[in-house]
């Protein structure tokens, strides 16, 4: 209980996010970069979301990690908190946050492991259709020779990573 | 209240929106600059970045 209410109180934000539906979880904009929410799966754990520009102007890296301690964050983390379908579709609603500020970015994700990079293939599979509504998803692959190449999203591969941008209105 | 009661509770206000904005600051990430570097290299190395115009 007294997670739940540090969690809330953390100050003034500009943006909560609350899903009455209970699809999601309701998320906490920290700054235009940062994003938290509780995954109350097997265990209560605060989880971070971070958009970091890339190298690369106009790309940016979304990052998920989980708060161990005030201040320590880590995105090597392999909760398994049992919630990953609800954990991505609140990553998918950071994603439209963050896009509706920075409508021209194009944003790169994968997971931290190869099961959870499978795991976000699966999912996209099931419900990327709802995606394409807003977004163009694209599949990251990286050839034998080391190269890595995009391509508009196709359920019948599996992808080492994804690219998603907003589509112009 | 008076005068000196509110300054107070103003300063304690300024004082706890700065320590706010010093967070992500000083927040320590574990495996994040890991991440972003291999994310980097990834992106660099895309060979049709136009598709994604």
């Amino acid at each position: 209980m007294n997670l739940i209410f540090s969690f809330i109180s953390k100050g003034n934000h500009p943006y909560i996010y609350v899903d009455m539906e209970n699809h999601t979880y309701s998320v906490l904009q920290i700054d235009t970069h940062i994003f938290e929410f509780l995954s109350a799966g097997k265990k209560p754990i605060i989880k971070r979301i971070l958009f970091t520009e890339m190298d690369t102007p106009g790309f940016y890296n979304l990052a998920l990690g989980s708060i161990i301690r005030n201040g320590i964050i880590d995105y090597r983390d392999e909760s398994n908190n049992g919630d990953i379908i609800r954990i991505f579709s609140t990553i998918v609603i950071c994603i439209k946050i963050f896009t509706e500020r920075f409508p021209e970015c194009i944003i790169f994700f994968k997971g931290n492991t190869e099961q959870k990079t499978r795991v976000y293939n699966e999912i996209l599979r099931k419900y990327y259709i709802d995606f394409l509504t807003e977004f163009a998803i694209f599949g990251v692959s990286i050839t034998d020779e080391n190269i890595t190449t995009a391509e508009e999203f196709s359920v019948s591969k599996t992808y080492s990573g994804f690219l998603v941008k907003r589509k112009t209105k | 209240m008076s005068i000196a009661s509110k300054k107070t509770a103003e300063n304690k206000a300024d004082s706890r929106e700065r320590s706010q904005k010093k967070v992500a600051a000083t927040d320590r990430n574990i495996g994040l600059s890991e991440k972003i570097e291999e994310a980097n290299l990834l992106i660099k190395k895309l060979n049709n970045p136009g598709l994604l115009k």
